[in-house]
């Protein structure tokens, strides 16, 4: 099992539970956290007094990775590995991507009221999405006139659902009481 | 390093490296289409994982669809993707 959070939710009691169950009973899972940095607009610094998420491992009994989450292939390694430790036997693994949250929390979340717009540009030239693309074309993976083409008909592919999701409309009123209970049961009657 | 030997450690081919760049360039592109569609009023809500493209590509790209179970949360769109969620 691959399950994944980001660094504020290790600060949850729950998360804690959980890996140290994982642990004693070396349940097959994988811990992937996706640090990057800001739990909404806490700082870590202001979540932790460990930086690194991975230390924590040792304190409940499995491995620890930490890992460079820019880095896609760095990444697939280590999710690689924890994932066939866990499918062979032998136990869970907390693995740690560090990475960086470029936008807002989300769209009804303004960055600009908590963290200066200066980090935020210093921290986006480890984007990892140009840099990978780079990597390929630069050692002849993907030629640049296919990551145009790529990146053309990934345009056309998100158009087209947009398009087809626009055209769905809203769902029927009725339909909200569908699939909340099993067998019938139906207390709003 | 030689084309061959700079991700030979990794054992992934070609095909899958540029699958993992196409998952990522999908996840930026649709979260950025969900902020569009929120600011023109379309949609009520967004979030996003840019800068998280990275990380998600690589462990989905680890995942054993058919076999292995996954547990994601809410800012997994490229993980979800990798592993063969249709935009």
């Amino acid at each position: 099992m691959l399950v994944t959070f980001g660094d504020g939710a290790t600060s949850e009691g729950e998360w804690h539970e959980s890996l140290n169950f994982a642990a004693v009973h070396r349940l097959p899972i994988v811990f992937l956290c996706e640090n990057n940095e800001w739990a909404i607009s806490t700082h870590i610094s202001m979540q932790m007094a460990q930086p690194d998420v991975a230390k924590r491992a040792a304190g409940y009994g499995m491995p620890g990775v930490t890992i460079n989450g820019m880095d896609p292939l760095a990444c697939y390694a280590a999710v690689r590995d924890a994932l066939q430790r866990a499918r062979s036997g032998g136990g869970p693994t907390l693995v740690e991507g560090k990475c960086y949250r470029f936008l807002s929390h989300t769209t009804d979340d303004d960055d600009r009221t908590y963290r200066p717009q200066e980090e935020v540009a210093e921290r986006r030239k480890d984007d990892p999405v140009p840099a990978f693309e780079a990597l390929l074309t630069g050692h002849g993976v993907l030629a640049a006139k296919e990551a145009t083409a790529l990146k053309q008909s990934i345009l056309d592919e998100a158009n087209d659902a947009t398009d087809r999701a626009e055209a769905v409309g809203y769902a029927a009123p009725a339909s909200l009481r569908e699939h909340v209970y099993g067998d019938g049961y139906e207390p709003w009657q | 390093m030689g084309v061959a030997e700079a991700f030979e450690r990794y054992g992934l081919s070609d095909e899958r490296l540029v699958q993992m760049l196409r998952t990522m360039l999908m996840h930026r592109t649709l979260e950025a289409r969900g902020f569009q569609l929120n600011r023109q009023g379309k949609i009520p809500f967004a979030s996003s994982g840019e800068g998280h493209e990275a990380v998600q590509a690589g462990a989905a790209m680890a995942f054993a669809r058919g076999r292995d179970i996954l547990v994601p949360y809410y800012r997994d769109v490229g993980l979800v993707l990798g592993v063969g969620l249709t935009p």
